[in-house]
């Protein structure tokens, strides 16, 4: 691709902000034209001065600046000076080709289209855009390795953003900064990289473009003691970016609740921070045949004795612990059953090893599983007497959903999302601080005659929401005048 | 005392196994409910500690584990070792479940090397943690609040102040040295030369059934424990409430004081009363108490009692300065959120639009800002702006600035008070500063004009009115002397009744949380 | 059980046959027997564990002391500076530190 010229980028500019003046054959024509839109500028072309010329999205700072610059300089001479700006000090000099696209929806959606991770998030994000993209024009975007700019994504990265099934996908090769104007600006997953979230709200404060957001949780605010170094300070900085966002979608009321506390400390501060509102998620029930419920069964549960089954990483926010300590209560008790633990080790998770080998040489029934097939993982949903999920903080909580969505009864927290996914049956309420209350919980899904009959009845009744369904609700709230 | 440490592992003599039997023994009656009879103490410490762990797993109370804990290491555990703690009593046979119980506590009791320590339990009382200010001599805002307020507090309420161990094991008492910058900071004098026994007697403090009240925000490695005294010991926790900075301006503050701030919250997440220096600031804490019901906690009580501020007498008030050219001061620290880069624009505007005046920054700051502003500051200067930096000023020089300036200018993007603002007031300069959370509520009782400090127009306009509006400064300077008055005895006051008395006469008092 | 003849003394134990407050009178012994066992062994599990941990701490003090320790703490203020370079960027960090350093030299003339 040939190198982009200062003159065709102050022509660029010039078709944004006054898209009447037709392109002009010099770049000294095209910088007069300009000067007399910027005078005092609003702080939506001041961004867009920054993309354009210096072919780098900018931070807060830079707009103040320049903001104030306009007004005591001369705006041909301020422009002129940015055109020739070199945009990395040092080096070689390279300049991304700038594109500006126009009444876009632009969905950033950088670290789903370069992981194979299938966590909550990963998942949420790639249901929703095999969705929308059978029935939306969307522009999925990453971005460049310094996150000093976004990019379109290659196809692979798109398929992988969406389906999950190319986690090698690169970025294309051409260098591009993709700059939207007038468009909308979706962020459907957790940006945590510092030059990223900076540039994000500085985009949601001054360019004009609608930003909108997927709220997962507020956990490394409001549970501080459960999330490692470093995700504190990543997360506050996201959440600044948010701050000038026109609404968040939270995946549950609980999720809603936490972002709704944080904006009510935004007023100190002097704003007024986005809408606010809960788009439920729903769940997958995939199905899972004769054959692979067998094999689950058999690689899941000791001498047939009835399955417990407990899907999740063990960080210690998901209280495996105690789930082990109220198995513990149980069978020492005399109660028989097998416990299968599926998901991987986590920051934390050293004292539940320690405890799962402790009983495990004791003789106990339990297992830890944490690499696992889709279909081993559904047989298993299926093939437990009841799945367990005493988590202390969850923005939604998926194997509580998916495990109901499939029939099976849940023992699992009495507040919070877990609640609210709980409320419409099929579930034993716990209080996740108590192991005995675990323990009296898992005790009578699995044992109190009657009880666990009923939770699959009440399973069977409930309401089925589909990803199609959120993904329409969600497109709802953050395009309302469609 | 100091401990003796024996290397060769097998003899303790009888002064650490006695030490801990003496802790055990103070805590007995509030495990077993009486003080143990001579014969149980005949049969050993081990023995006690047994007795003890039995009766603490038959009650299964929280707090009761929490005090066990606390007796036999001479460390406040974190949470992580309560609830190892907790789940080595529960699920143990009874026999032995004090043997389950030391083994989970190795770690804690071999991380303090506390073992040797006599102990003080005091209960129905009101403990005070000044450990910042015991220990430092720095003077900036929250220890300004933590001072008066102690310094009047010790003379007519009945508290214990204490401090930490060294690297945060336990509570204890103040030595006379620390106790003066604490209580006495305008009438002491440091010494030159630390006293030798400046630590007093190796002596933990522990509360139990008291309040503790937290009044600084405490340090980094206080956290853990005093999340775990919040969550489990029964003590009712209360604290005063500057502002959550760290998180809603996040950006423009280091990541390491985000994430001490993050952590600083799980020690309010399990708090009774936080108590904030003003209605923004007590905002800040409301916000984030409504957070709690997602996570099953129950919300933390909110309530105001502001800053004072003080006003000069109408005899004292100094008189309005003659200076052909007016001085514009702006003191305090230089940083993004203070804004100051906004008031060198208006500055600048209002320089072209032929105005005469002169601008004083006061304060410091860290070199990753100053030093960009300060070349800001020298590029106007090389124009012929009137425009100067002070650093490390003495506080006649600071005092001369207020008598000499015509007003000060404050436009913070982000303050949990102002204390510019409230000294600007409180030496009769009125003040510009911002129109919304805590500058706001200051600038209510009058003597300030207001602005919106992301506008630029907004400042240039109130420097304006002030340099050439006859009768404005004169006006401002009436309201200043007639706003109302209320002194640091009134905060103190008000701030025992809304954050203290509240936690004594609590009648829920404590059985310790839900066990499991 | 019938009654022990006087010189029946082989070595096969005969019980003697108790009455009802001797019986109890023997098992309270061995009750207290046992509970002083059992008092031996917590008291030597207590005295142990608080011999353990408080000199298992003097290890960890002399360990701080050592000259390993000692050496590694350049490497460590490195670590800090890496860390704070990759917040800010490399430029500003070498910026800052430069004017720093000149800060300090110039204090010490």
């Amino acid at each position: 691709m040939a190198k982009q010229t200062t003159h065709e980028r102050l022509n660029l500019l010039l078709g944004a902000v006054a898209p009447d003046t037709g392109p002009q054959p010099s770049a000294a024509m095209a910088l007069a034209h300009l000067a007399a839109v910027y005078v005092e500028p609003a702080d939506d072309i001041v961004w867009l001065a920054l993309s354009v010329l210096r072919a780098e999205l900018p931070v807060r700072e830079d707009i103040v600046a320049l903001r104030r610059r306009f007004r005591l300089e001369d705006p041909a001479k301020v422009l002129s000076g940015l055109a020739k700006h070199p945009y990395r000090l040092g080096g070689r000099v390279i300049r991304p080709h700038v594109r500006v696209v126009s009444d876009a929806v632009v969905i950033d959606v950088h670290h789903t289209a370069q992981t194979g991770l299938a966590t909550g998030i990963q998942r949420v994000v790639r249901k929703t855009l095999a969705e929308w993209l059978t029935k939306h024009e969307l522009m999925l975007v990453g971005w460049s390795s310094s996150y000093d700019g976004m990019r379109e994504l290659s196809p692979a990265e798109r398929e992988n953003a969406a389906y999950g099934t190319a986690p090698e996908a690169t970025a294309p090769e051409n260098n591009e900064l993709l700059v939207p104007w007038r468009s909308s600006y979706v962020l459907p997953e957790l940006a945590i990289e510092n030059d990223r979230t900076a540039r994000i709200a500085a985009l949601a404060e001054f360019s004009g473009n609608r930003a909108l957001l997927i709220g997962f949780d507020c956990v490394p605010l409001t549970s501080a003691e459960t999330t490692g170094a470093g995700m504190g300070a990543a997360f506050a900085r996201n959440l600044v970016a948010a701050t000038y966002f026109e609404r968040i979608a939270t995946i549950s009321e609980a999720a809603a609740t936490e972002y709704g506390g944080w904006r009510t400390m935004l007023v100190s501060a002097g704003k007024a921070g986005p809408d606010v509102r809960s788009v439920f998620l729903p769940a997958d029930a995939a199905a899972a045949t004769e054959a692979q419920l067998a094999a689950a069964e058999k690689y899941l549960t000791v001498d047939g004795l009835p399955l417990v089954f407990c899907v999740g990483s063990h960080e210690p926010r998901k209280n495996h612990l105690a789930v082990l300590a109220a198995a513990e209560l149980l069978w020492s008790d005399g109660d028989e059953f097998s416990l299968a633990f599926v998901g991987g080790n986590a920051w934390g998770s050293d004292e539940f090893q320690s405890l799962l080998e402790t009983l495990s040489a004791k003789g106990r029934s339990v297992i830890g599983v944490s690499k696992i097939t889709d279909e081993l993982l559904w047989g298993g949903y299926r093939a437990a007497r009841c799945t367990i999920f005493p988590s202390l903080n969850e923005g939604f909580g998926l194997p509580v959903a998916e495990s109901l969505a499939v029939g099976t009864p849940v023992v699992t927290s009495g507040y919070g999302s877990m609640l609210e996914i709980a409320a419409a049956g099929g579930a034993v309420l716990v209080d996740p601080r108590s192991d005995e209350d675990i323990a009296r919980g898992l005790r009578s899904a699995l044992f109190e005659p009657g009880v666990n009959e009923r939770l699959r009845a009440e399973a069977a009744q409930r309401p089925i929401r589909t990803w199609s369904d959120y993904a329409d609700d969600l497109w709802a709230y953050f395009f309302p005048n469609e | 005392m100091t401990a003796t440490l024996l290397v060769d592992g097998t003899d303790n003599g009888p002064d650490l196994t006695s030490v801990t039997m003496g802790r055990l023994l103070a805590a007995a009656p509030h495990i077993l409910g009486d003080a143990p009879n001579d014969a149980l103490l005949a049969r050993g410490g081990g023995v006690l500690f047994e007795t003890l762990t039995r009766s603490v797993k038959a009650q299964r109370r929280d707090d009761l584990v929490w005090l066990l804990i606390v007796a036999v290491t001479g460390a406040f555990p974190n949470a992580e070792h309560v609830r190892s703690a907790r789940r080595a009593i529960w699920l143990a046979e009874p026999v032995v479940a004090h043997l389950a119980l030391l083994q989970t506590l190795y770690s804690l009791g071999a991380h303090y090397r506390n073992l040797d320590a006599e102990i003080e339990i005091v209960t129905d009382g009101v403990v005070v943690d000044v450990d910042f200010c015991a220990n430092h001599t720095a003077n900036t805002g929250i220890q300004r609040v933590v001072r008066q307020t102690m310094s009047r507090w010790d003379a007519d309420r009945d508290i214990v102040p204490v401090a930490w161990t060294p690297h945060g094991g336990a509570m204890r008492r103040l030595s006379p040295l620390e106790r003066s910058r604490v209580v006495e900071w305008n009438k002491y004098t440091e010494p030159l030369v630390k006293p030798d026994a400046s630590i007093p007697a190796n002596r933990i403090v522990v509360p139990f059934g008291s309040a503790v009240i937290l009044p600084e925000v405490p340090q980094p490695h206080l956290c853990d424990p005093l999340a775990a005294l919040a969550e489990f010991s029964g003590n009712r926790v209360g604290l005063i409430g500057y502002d959550a900075i760290p998180i809603v301006s996040a950006d423009n503050v280091p990541a390491e004081e985000t994430e001490r701030f993050v952590h600083y919250l799980t020690i309010i997440k399990h708090s009774k009363r936080v108590v904030g220096i003003s209605a923004a600031s007590t905002e800040d804490f409301r916000g984030f108490s409504d957070t709690l019901a997602s996570q099953g906690l129950a919300p933390v009580v909110t309530m105001e009692v502001s800053l004072p501020v003080d006003v000069p007498d109408l005899d004292s008030m100094p008189p309005a300065p003659h200076s052909a050219s007016p001085l514009i001061l702006c003191v305090g620290s230089q940083e993004p959120r203070k804004n100051q880069d906004a008031v060198l624009f208006a500055s600048e505007v209002l320089w072209r639009e032929g105005l005469d005046f002169r601008v004083r920054f006061i304060g410091g700051g860290s070199l990753w800002f100053t030093r960009g502003f300060d070349q800001r500051v020298k590029a106007l200067q090389k124009r012929g702006r009137s425009v100067e930096v002070w650093r490390g000023v003495k506080d006649s020089a600071l005092l001369g600035s207020y008598a000499e300036a015509e007003f000060s200018i404050f436009p913070s993007l982000h303050e949990g008070y102002g204390l510019p603002v409230a000294e600007s007031i409180a030496m009769g300069v009125p003040v510009v500063t911002t129109a919304y959370a805590s500058t706001g509520e200051i600038a209510a009782d009058g003597g300030c004009l207001l602005v919106d400090p992301r506008d630029d127009q907004s400042i240039v306009n109130a420097m304006r009115r002030l340099l050439t509006e006859a009768g404005l400064g004169d006006e401002l300077r009436r309201q200043i002397a007639a706003r109302p008055r209320r002194t640091w005895d009134d905060y103190a006051r008000e701030l025992w009744d809304g954050l203290v008395a509240p936690l004594i006469d609590t009648p829920e008092l404590t059985t310790g949380a839900d066990c499991g | 059980m019938p009654p022990i003849e006087s010189g029946d003394t082989a070595a096969v134990e005969t019980p003697k046959k108790l009455t009802v407050s001797e019986r109890l009178k023997q098992s309270e012994a061995e009750r207290e027997r046992l509970q002083r066992e059992l008092d031996i062994l917590s008291n030597t599990a207590f005295s142990d564990w608080l011999s353990a941990t408080q000199n298992h701490a003097n290890e960890i003090e002399s360990f701080y002391n050592t000259l390993s320790w000692r050496v590694t703490k350049p490497l460590r203020v490195v670590r800090k500076v890496q860390l704070k370079a990759g917040e800010v960027g490399l430029a500003r960090t070498s910026q800052v530190v430069v004017a720093e350093l000149g800060r300090r030299v110039g204090r010490r003339r």
